[in-house]
């Protein structure tokens, strides 16, 4: 009884609409969604209709998850929103050690060195 | 006035490649069990992974918590906002979720632990394996 996975990229957006749509059944039970939340999500879910967010991914690095969260403008409601929301994360996530890093770049500015998540999370359609 | 609840037993705990729910008939059907999984590179991410968990013994209204654990004891994954509501101490009820993005940063032994009202109920173990090359 094994489970057999490709190294596995969420680089498609619409490849993770389809694995939802695919999960429907079960979840209209709950009214809930059927990703796993990780810190990366929570943050995601706080910030993700704010127009400066450009991009969020998560990766996990030797003994430490990092969120990496690219943003073309910092103000500080928007940085107190992240951070008041990492704080409440500690509890729930607890013994994972998890940092969140917050880079500022211009609209224009390629971002693909940023990028290199094992998640990606959320990204600006443009 | 809530009502007491009674803390159920797990009679069934399967990982399986999908659960679906007949509506006509309300049978569960689980498609694929597995009890390792096997992948070319880490960290990766399981795109789809579904649990059925059956009950024995409860009564009440339960929240229910699945949190994915490796063997420190880290929370990695967390699944909430399942409620179900239990009306028959001699009913198994059971129900089934399909998952995706389930992150696995390393192989090893991980842990689905199961919380009813924030009490920790039970945990259910899975290995995780990389691929020997050539042996796919």
């Amino acid at each position: 009884m094994t489970d057999i996975i490709e190294p596995a990229i969420v680089k498609d957006p619409n490849k993770v609409e389809a694995c939802q749509e695919m999960s429907k059944i079960s979840q209209e039970l709950f009214g809930i969604r059927s990703f796993w939340q990780t810190p990366g999500i929570y943050i995601t879910e706080a910030i993700k209709n704010r127009p400066e967010v450009k991009y969020i991914g998560e990766k996990y690095q030797e003994d430490y998850l990092q969120t990496v969260i690219v943003l073309t403008e910092d103000p500080e409601d928007l940085l107190d929103i992240i951070f008041t929301t990492e704080h409440k994360l500690y509890k729930k996530f607890k013994n994972l050690r998890f940092d969140i890093r917050v880079r500022v770049v211009s609209q224009d500015e390629d971002i693909s060195v940023l990028k290199r998540s094992t998640a990606y999370l959320f990204e600006k359609q443009i | 006035m809530s009502k007491k609840t009674v803390n159920p037993s797990i009679e069934s705990f399967l990982i399986a490649d999908k659960v679906i729910q007949e509506k006509n008939t309300n049978k569960w059907s689980i498609i694929g069990i597995f009890d390792k999984i096997y992948t070319g590179s880490f960290p990766c991410i399981h795109s789809s992974l579904s649990l059925y968990i059956r009950l024995s013994g409860g009564w009440g209204k339960y929240k229910i918590k699945i949190e994915f654990c490796d063997d420190k004891d880290r929370v990695l994954g967390l699944f909430e906002g399942i409620e179900i509501d239990v009306k028959d101490k001699l009913a198994f009820p059971g129900f089934g979720i399909n998952t995706t993005r389930l992150q696995i940063p390393h192989p090893g032994k991980y842990w689905f632990k199961l919380y009813f009202n924030d009490e920790f109920l039970e945990q259910f173990p899975i290995q995780v394996a990389l691929i020997e090359k050539g042996k796919k």
